[in-house]
């Protein structure tokens, strides 16, 4: 059998990095819809790759996913576990978030430019009036840290609370979500490139 | 528009040739960022060989899409770099597991930004035992909440530089790897052929292992 997605190529002046790929799979021993095969095609393997140029997303993060860095050819977005960033239901940095201001630092220094934006965002537990004062504070604490390291960048903060999660606060049967509510707990930084 | 198996088969050949010039592209050490200039970034990678199959003639393709169909290189078919089991269920409503065996074929870096793995899932199970159809266990959960319908869940461990690189997606949520809907279906003792483009680490790291969910890692893959 065979699947593959509709490609649509996008080019132009946003230099559109890599490669993209569509691969249609042949599945050894089963048969496949007849319009989408080639006649007299029997048990498949893998077939040809197509490769087109699109706006991808690079992203790259540590292995326990504290730090998340996402990267479009105009604008890099580093994303920070509230969890290991701040103590619970803080807006102090933690010990341990230095080291992660220090990598924001570096990636700015790399590669950035222009105004830097930094909103804090919180999962769906409590108050939207408490979480978007935590958040914004959360926010706020880390622009002051990376303010220190980078005194000529211009910063805007925002806290928006539960608004805007990237993953589910509970499960389909209403359950909680613990999973999903810490990774909505973050605060993102992100930056135009300069390369 | 749909290309002709004929005019498909042509263009296999045009690119077969280029495939031969690009084979030794891997170790171009190409700049890491010399990708990024707009418009011209292809690169060509050899798919393994099929004797069917098809790729989607509906590519919905606008002016300024550029496209080139590479052709299937018979020699990747069965190399196997590393290996790992896993156990997955067996599709969203049946909780089943269903053994499974991954085979990863190559570990190409196509150019300084990208590597192309190449993969094969089996069903190990036995004749009769539950066909595994669970493609979002494979999917990035972080790119939508279902999970998406592929093998997005794809990445490359660096685990000396505590670095995890994932899976490419496009701005539309569109994987750079194996998507099928809801079609992949692996029977018993038969297995598919799969492929993700991840993010690549600096040329400076040579090994990497791969994880892909439900599987234990497969370690000390080497870049080729």
């Amino acid at each position: 059998m065979t699947s593959a997605r509709p490609t649509t190529a996008r080019t132009g002046g946003a230099a559109a990095v890599v490669i993209a790929t569509l691969l249609a799979i042949g599945v050894a021993g089963a048969s496949a819809p007849a319009s989408a095969q080639d006649p007299g095609a029997g048990a498949g393997r893998v077939v040809a790759i197509e490769h087109r140029t699109v706006d991808v997303i690079r992203r790259v993060e540590s292995i326990s996913g504290d730090i998340r860095t996402e990267e479009t050819p105009k604008e890099v977005s580093i994303t920070l576990a509230a969890d290991v960033t701040f103590a619970f239901d803080k807006a102090d940095l933690s010990p341990e978030a230095a080291a992660r201001i220090d990598e924001v630092v570096a990636a700015y220094q790399d590669g950035g430019k222009g105004a830097v934006a930094i909103v804090g965002h919180t999962d769906s537990k409590g108050t939207a009036e408490y979480n978007a004062d935590l958040s914004l504070r959360r926010a706020t604490a880390v622009r002051d840290a990376l303010a220190g390291k980078l005194p000529k960048a211009t910063f805007t903060v925002a806290g928006k609370g539960a608004a805007e999660p990237v993953a589910p606060n509970t499960k389909d049967d209403g359950s909680d979500d613990p999973e999903g509510r810490a990774r909505n707990r973050r605060v993102t930084i992100t930056f135009a490139r300069s390369t | 528009m749909t290309p002709s198996t004929m005019t498909r088969r042509l263009m296999a050949l045009g690119a077969a040739a280029t495939l031969v010039l690009s084979a030794g592209a891997c170790s171009a050490g190409s700049d890491k960022k010399a990708a990024t200039e707009s418009g011209s970034a292809t690169t060509v990678a050899a798919a393994s060989k099929t004797g069917s199959g098809s790729t989607d003639g509906g590519s919905g393709s606008d002016g300024g899409s550029a496209t080139t169909t590479t052709a299937p290189s018979s020699s990747d078919d069965d190399a196997v770099v590393g290996s790992s089991t896993g156990q997955l269920r067996a599709d969203p409503n049946d909780p089943t597991l269903v053994p499974l065996r991954l085979d990863v074929r190559s570990v190409e870096r196509l150019d300084g930004d990208t590597i192309e793995v190449r993969f094969a899932i089996t069903n190990t199970g036995e004749d009769g035992d539950a066909t595994f159809e669970a493609w979002t266990e494979l999917g990035d959960d972080t790119i939508t909440a279902s999970g998406t319908y592929d093998v997005g869940g794809a990445a490359l461990l660096d685990r000396p530089n505590d670095k995890k690189y994932l899976t490419l997606f496009d701005s539309k949520d569109v994987c750079l790897c194996t998507g099928g809907g809801a079609q992949l279906a692996i029977a018993p003792g038969t297995s598919a052929e799969l492929y993700a483009d991840i993010t690549a680490p600096p040329e400076s790291v040579k090994t990497v292992d791969l994880s892909l969910p439900g599987f234990k890692p497969v370690n000390g893959l080497e870049i080729s």
